[in-house]
């Protein structure tokens, strides 16, 4: 038989794909289904975030903070409050701090309902994706009723937050927990063992424990590598180091250390551990009375430059201050997870098939808007 | 061990030249010149008992009276340390060694701040421009930078007197 002739085919994913998770092209060199490389291409949601932070008054940014993650809005906001409060010494209230740390941990459970949910949407299974937005429509109402908006929150303020809780919110809050414990375990018995589930994640895509802090993995994509880092604990901020939860890590249940279907488990770990903690939060909320908000109307920070770091729900958020002393900061720069999450795709896609990228994608819980922020 | 501690280690090897401890700034670190800051870098990811191995954070600043400023957070998870180190160089001549052969994360960090300041870092292995479009002109993040009024036909400027209380 005369040999056939092979060659790489270049084929363009995106930018308008239902699998990207949002405006991200790649560009693939395939070999039959298999991929030989990877290029991802991002830039499509640049909107210079970071520009227009030069602009503006440290408080007049927060609403744009909501827009570089409007998965989980109100990490993005703490990210930047918690920053400007620790480089300009500005106190917070503890009733305005146990808020803050209810609505980031309700939010970081609607975020990775909708990480675990699309990324079984996108294996094909659609039914556990409804179930996932079901639970997250109710995360969803509670924060509307706290704040008045259900995405893109603007609640967090700097030294405090805008509004103290509704009568009677806890009480839905811890409603909703109740309700929401059988319904973690049933969409367990649904997806997550599932054996086709668990074929099809389980060890594709094993990043590295080294691999994973050489590329700047962070929060549940880095701890499902087997690396016990949480921001919470280890640098901690607010209230959390007075509250006790456990940080998750990957242990390769079905396949290697590291595999998407780790990634996946980790974050519906992750949503019983925020559960522990607003229910640790609530019940201390309860016994404190007090301004939720330390108002500030001028805000000037001290001449320098600050980097401080939250744990969003797609792991560190960082912002670097540079100030000159004025009522405008001078340089602002947010790290995001996902932008690091993008850059090791190329690395971890060499050799495997097409359909296999989308779980990729699927499981790092990549957000476009807010790589290219 | 503290940053205070880590500066006499890093004294010890390189000896005073070159790095500079600010220990007065809000949040301590290394000022770095640009010829060291190679070296450092995989002095400090190498060490056996230092391992910096996490480059959590890399931003470039136009600074004033033309010092475009490349800062660096390095982590290591064995000292629980988090350093800042910088990097100054002038405007006129924006170069400095890139680090992605130390610190793999650096490669999309360091096109990132190319792109949008317009620090070249030389040896980077595919130095493109990574948020902006690959035929656009300047680097939006430098303080003189001015907003072409059309891209390709298409206006950039929409009416913008009802801006003008900014000014």
């Amino acid at each position: 038989m005369a040999e056939v002739k092979t060659d790489l085919m270049t084929l363009n994913m995106g930018p308008q794909h239902p699998s990207t998770h949002g405006v991200i092209r790649f560009v693939l060199q395939t070999d039959g289904e298999v991929i030989h490389q990877c290029v991802p291409d991002v830039g499509y949601l640049h909107r210079s975030i970071e520009k227009i932070a030069e602009n503006l008054e440290y408080y007049q940014f927060m609403p744009f903070t909501d827009r570089v993650d409007y998965v989980a809005a109100i990490n993005a906001n703490l990210g930047w409050a918690v920053a400007v409060e620790r480089f300009g010494g500005i106190e917070v209230p503890e009733r305005g701090e146990l808020l803050r740390i209810i609505s980031a941990e309700l939010v970081r459970i609607g975020s990775h309902l909708v990480a675990v949910g699309a990324n079984t949407g996108d294996m094909g299974a659609v039914t556990p994706f409804l179930h996932a937005l079901r639970e997250r429509e109710v995360t969803n109402d509670l924060i509307e009723e706290l704040c008045g908006a259900r995405l893109t929150h603007n609640y967090i303020r700097i030294g405090g937050v805008s509004f103290d809780a509704p009568k009677g919110w806890t009480d839905k809050c811890l409603s909703f927990l109740e309700s929401f414990e059988p319904a973690l375990d049933e969409f367990n018995r649904l997806i997550t063992f599932n054996k086709i589930f668990r074929h099809r994640l389980g060890d594709v895509a094993v990043v590295t424990a080294q691999d994973a802090k050489d590329y700047g993995l962070v929060g549940p994509n880095l701890r499902a590598s087997g690396v016990k880092w949480d921001c919470r604990k280890d640098d901690s901020y607010g209230l959390y180091s007075d509250l006790k939860f456990e940080v998750p890590v990957g242990a390769g249940l079905m396949g290697t250390t590291g595999d998407c279907w780790d990634r996946f488990w980790v974050r519906i770990e992750e949503m019983r551990q925020s559960m522990s903690i607003m229910r640790q939060a609530i019940a201390r909320l309860n016994q404190v009375d007090g301004p939720v908000w330390n108002e500030k109307r001028v805000i000037k920070l001290p001449e320098g430059e600050f980097y401080a770091r939250t744990e969003s729900a797609r792991g560190e958020m960082g912002y670097y201050i540079v100030s000159d002393g004025g009522k405008k900061p001078l340089r602002v720069k947010i790290r995001t997870g996902s932008f690091s999450a993008m850059s090791i795709i190329e690395k971890i896609s060499r050799g495997v098939m097409i359909a296999d990228l989308v779980a990729i994608i699927g499981s790092m819980d990549i957000v476009a808007p807010e790589i290219d922020r | 061990m503290d940053i205070q501690g880590l500066y006499d280690r890093v004294k010890k090897e390189f000896g005073e030249d070159g790095i500079e401890f600010l220990a007065e700034r809000p949040q301590p670190g290394f000022q770095v010149a640009r010829e060291k800051i190679a070296e450092l870098a995989s002095f400090l990811r190498e060490t056996e008992d230092l391992h910096f191995d996490m480059l959590t954070s890399l931003a470039g600043v136009d600074l004033p009276e033309g010092v475009l400023r490349t800062s660096y957070h390095v982590y290591s998870f064995e000292v629980a340390l988090l350093l800042p180190l910088h990097v100054d160089v002038r405007r006129e001549d924006p170069k400095t060694p890139s680090v992605a052969h130390i610190w793999p994360a650096a490669n999309w960090y360091e096109r990132e701040s190319w792109d949008l300041v317009g620090i070249v870092y030389e040896g980077h292995p595919d130095l493109r421009r990574i948020m902006l479009p690959d035929d656009w002109e300047g680097h939006p993040l430098r303080k003189d930078f001015e907003e072409k009024t059309e891209y390709h036909g298409i206006p950039t400027q929409r009416e913008r007197e009802w801006l003008s209380w900014q000014k």
